[in-house]
């Protein structure tokens, strides 16, 4: 099939298809790694919040598969309410789906709060709930009065356009945010945005209590519910996401009054910018000497590893695969390091449609988009590729580059860079055949990973490993993690001694 | 308060709420199936998240990557239904990664729409020499053991043929286990002299570094004229009830494969069961290699019996994997005082009163059931060890257990699916890690004085 063809089916079908959805990659059949409504309304804002007791009403697969994955380090004030470490649903089965499902969940509140007495209850909806029409409002709003206790509900269906984050967090700026009164402190914010990982939410505090800021809650990171009620006391809103659109920042600031500030906690630049940024809307004399203070003292701690590092990096050729979510990151975190990365992305395609906010990094580091229109959307066309190259290391390998094709190569003197487009997937594995790279990041989408066979290749997904990437550590934590990859014994012995060149 | 630390002892009966589940849904034992059919597209017919789920799931267990694709079922099928997407997607995969077979299954949200998958892509023309089967796995009944069950069944239905002509070949039906396993189990029929063919075979699917160009597909996996010959088999051995029979009833219907229906074999008797009705196939003497670690372990057995003997265990996780370990460990003279599963099914219950009646156990047996109730049980009466998955690891920590992880899926752990539970070697390893958890329990709280090196 050729590509002229395949954007002609693509698009027919799209058009008719695609009235609800603002998303891209949701091509049916195609492969793709998004989640679903469920997935992102409970793993990524629930779950981080301790202190809630989550019921899944549906089957319990949904339940099973989202138990249990987030690291977290926080815990509620009441150790009695700390249910990270359970699982519960309603487990619905052929008869309730017949019959329908809400007496089966009506008695599984009833249980919950008989074993566990939790403060609060939220239940979370899954597919055949939406279908089969389960009025689940209207058990918790009963659910409430009969047990004294709050209850929210969220119709987090997976097949719901809508993302779930995004339901998920309207519905606790709409029920929680505002129905406590804590103190909260000379410089109060909130964090907003998604780590999945505790361990940067620490690292922030730790900085944060440096300079004088207090947190009052923090929302999709690793909070509490006891402080979520007071949200609406602080007076300024971190807001730090690669996914979820700002529009929810603006919700609170309709709501509350909070402003918000973009905030950006990897890669030194980032986190500097972030820091003054902040002392800057508090425009406080101290408050900023405060943190130029503590970036000196921070930088100052981390600069003889760095150092050590850069050194040991030095020359270093790293491929990265563009993606929407985590290449920024490396990008940021491999400045830092002064490696500079050879990035390689698929080529976009134009079509009818609305454009969305995360696709915009691709553009950004693709360079090979025309403007955005705010009728045209862009997709990946799976079948060709550019490469970014550094323009120093663009030199070096320029020769042995086969020149049978006739591609486009555009070089870009404000970001140092030479840009290959346009190129079929084995021209472009050649390409990384020439390059031999010391360090391979395969990306979300692990294309490539053939090429990466070759050099030593890593995930590296933060919530799964040692460290965390953020933070004035971050760097420094990359760079152990590059030199434990690149210098592992076992690319000595990778290939077996009949298979060797 | 720690983890799990809000369990209370006094026993509570609950009707709705199920807590810490011991089971996924049906598409994930699909998928895993569906993996283990060579060039095969497993595909999702669902919502976008089903497949995430799962994938992730597997991959914790596997570490390893592969494809699985879905409908991206969104409101507008909820309305008017699935089939538009299912078809588009049946049309991009077959365009888009070429594969040999697409294996569909659904999911709770396409079965409560009522999607008709066979209606559906009854007159999709086909590509040249491709395939494509359907299994129904709503996720609101079985478990993933089921879905495992149900794809292996439609895999039957949609190819197997009967041509008349004689394979020599019995049909091994694995059940959901490792690739370790399948291999062992593959190497002990290789040593007795039977030629088989096995569905599926996942050996070879998540081995391999480097496979993930767009349109290749790993070499493992049972080829799909394997599978359509698997009607020409003499015999079927279907290995544990829940994950196995199914398909292997399927084939006697469709092609008249008489079928044995065995447990896994999972230590000493199971094995030699299984031994045994190889012999019957292949006519052949034991071969010396399966006699001497027969031998092996036996003398394992008794050399560390002291240390194992009359210990309690708590069985959790895939019925057909805790009833062949409850044989085993009884069989040498443990005491599987508990033995969960979360796969519905009376079967379980009734295998595991037989098998504490044949060795006079005291012991409790549930199905369905949740790790809620197991640490009820265990908060009023302990056991010695822990044995199952690795969601068992938070009940190991606040009961204090000593833990075996085995089943699936294990996914804090390494290498575990490269290596076999299965036939005498798998005995060995089993030992191994029982009596491994039980002694570094002994090291860790005995007097000092008793710390020696023997």
């Amino acid at each position: 099939m050729s590509l002229t063809e395949r954007i002609h089916t693509q698009n027919k079908f799209l058009t008719g298809e695609r009235d609800l959805s603002t998303l891209m990659m949701d091509i049916p059949g195609v492969l793709c790694k998004h989640g679903c409504c469920y997935m992102a309304c409970r793993g990524l804002v629930l779950s981080p919040i301790s202190g809630i007791l989550i019921i899944t009403h549906g089957p319990a697969g949904c339940s099973y598969y989202s138990w249990g994955g987030n690291r977290l380090h926080h815990r509620p004030a009441n150790a009695r309410h700390d249910y990270y470490s359970y699982s519960f649903s309603t487990n619905m089965e052929e008869s309730d789906i017949i019959f329908g499902g809400e007496k089966k969940l009506q008695q599984a509140i009833k249980e919950a709060v008989e074993i566990f007495h939790p403060p609060v209850i939220a239940i979370c909806s899954t597919c055949p709930v939406g279908l089969i029409g389960d009025d689940v409002q209207a058990i918790a709003e009963a659910a409430e009065k009969e047990h004294g206790i709050k209850v929210l509900s969220f119709s987090c269906e997976g097949f719901k356009s809508i993302p779930g984050y995004r339901l998920a967090n309207l519905g606790i700026i709409e029920n929680v945010i505002g129905t406590g009164q804590k103190n909260a402190g000379k410089y109060p914010v909130n964090i907003i945005g998604e780590f999945y990982n505790g361990r940067r939410a620490q690292e922030i505090a730790r900085i944060f209590q440096q300079i004088g800021y207090d947190i009052v809650a923090v929302l999709m990171g690793d909070g509490s519910y006891e402080d979520l009620q007071s949200a609406q006391q602080a007076k300024l809103n971190l807001f730090s996401s690669d996914k979820v659109v700002a529009d929810l920042v603006d919700v609170m600031q309709d709501k509350f009054g909070t402003r918000w500030l973009r905030f950006n906690f990897i890669g030194m630049d980032n986190i500097i910018n972030s820091l003054k940024n902040m002392a800057g809307f508090f425009s406080d004399p101290e408050l900023l000497s405060k943190t130029e203070d503590l970036i000196a003292k921070e930088l100052e701690r981390v600069k003889d590893s760095m150092d050590n590092y850069k050194l040991k990096l030095k020359d270093k050729v790293a491929v990265i695969f563009e993606d929407e979510f985590v290449t920024r990151h490396y990008k940021a975190l491999l400045a830092d390091l002064e490696v500079s990365p050879v990035t390689v992305g698929n080529e976009l395609l134009r079509r009818p449609g609305q454009n969305e906010i995360g696709f915009l990094s691709a553009i950004e580091s693709g360079g090979n988009a025309p403007a955005a229109q705010d009728d045209t959307r862009y997709d990946t066309d799976l079948e060709h590729y550019h490469i970014n190259f550094p323009v120093s290391l663009y030199e070096k390998i320029k020769t042995k580059i086969k020149r049978a094709h006739d591609h486009a190569v555009r070089s870009n003197p404000a970001l140092g860079s030479i840009l290959i487009s346009n190129l079929s997937q084995s021209e472009t594995e050649q390409l990384l055949i020439v390059l031999q790279p010391d360090i391979y990041f395969p990306g979300i989408k692990e294309k490539f990973a053939g090429v990466g066979a070759a050099s030593p290749s890593c995930f590296f997904n933060a919530d799964e490993y040692r460290f965390d990437y953020g933070g004035f550590q971050g760097a420094v934590h990359l760079a152990q993690d590059l030199l434990m990859t690149m210098n592992m014994a076992v690319w000595q012995n990778d290939v077996a001694p009949w298979r060797r060149i | 308060m720690s983890m799990l630390d809000l369990t209370p002892q006094e026993p509570i009966t609950r009707q709705a709420l199920r807590i810490n589940p011991l089971a996924g849904c049906q598409p994930l034992g699909a998928i895993y199936a569906s993996l283990g059919i060579h060039g095969c597209m497993p595909h999702s017919h669902g919502s976008s998240g089903c497949s995430r789920y799962q994938k992730t799931l597997l991959q914790r267990h596997f570490r390893r990557s592969f494809k699985v694709t879905t409908s991206v079922l969104k409101e507008s099928a909820a309305i008017f239904g699935g089939d538009a997407n299912l078809k588009t997607a049946v049309k991009n995969i077959f365009d888009l990664y070429n594969p040999e077979i697409i294996a569909v299954h659904t999911t709770c949200l396409s079965e409560t729409i009522g999607d008709d998958i066979k209606a559906c892509l009854c007159d999709f023309p086909l590509p040249e020499g491709k395939y494509l089967i359907h299994a129904n796995t709503p996720s609101y009944a079985g478990s993933h053991i089921t879905g495992f069950a149900s794809l292996a069944a439609s895999a039957i239905q949609y190819l197997a043929v009967d041509s008349g002509s004689p394979n020599d070949k019995v049909c091994i039906l694995p059940g959901f286990v490792n690739p370790g396993d399948m291999k062992e189990i593959k190497r002990i029929s290789g040593l007795m002299g039977v030629h088989y063919i096995m569905l599926p075979d996942t050996c070879g699917v998540f081995g391999q570094r480097g496979l993930e160009k767009i349109n290749e597909y790993p070499a493992g996996g049972t080829k799909v004229a394997d599978i359509i010959d698997s009607g020409n088999c003499k015999k079927t051995f279907a290995l544990g009830k829940y994950a196995s029979e199914a398909a292997a009833v399927q084939l006697r219907e469709q092609c008249g494969v008489p079928l044995a229906l065995m447990d896994l074999p999972i230590g000493i008797e199971a094995t030699d069961r299984f031994i045994m009705a190889l012999k019957q196939i292949s006519r052949q003497d034991v071969s010396y290699d399966l006699e001497e670690e027969r031998e092996q372990v036996i003398d394992i057995i008794l050399d560390a019996h002291p240390y194992f003997y009359h210990k309690k265990i708590a069985l959790f996780g895939d019925p057909d994997l805790i009833i062949a370990l409850a044989e085993f460990t009884a069989g040498i003279g443990m005491i599987p005082q508990y033995a969960v599963s979360g796969t519905p099914g009376a079967y379980f219950e009734d295998r595991m009163r037989e098998i504490f009646r044949k060795y006079k156990i005291d012991g409790r047996a549930k199905s369905p059931a949740d790790l809620f109730d197991l640490q009820q049980w265990l908060k009023n009466e302990p056991v010695d060890l822990l044995m199952g998955d690795t969601h068992g690891k938070l009940l190991a920590r606040a009961e204090d257990l000593p833990f075996v992880r085995i089943g699936f899926p294990v996914m804090d752990r390494h290498v575990h699916s490269y290596l076999p539970v299965v036939g005498y070697r798998g005995a060995i390893r089993v030992l191994d890690m029982i009596l491994n958890a039980l002694m570094d329990r002994l090291d860790r709280d005995c007097p000092e004085n008793d710390l020696v090196f023997i």
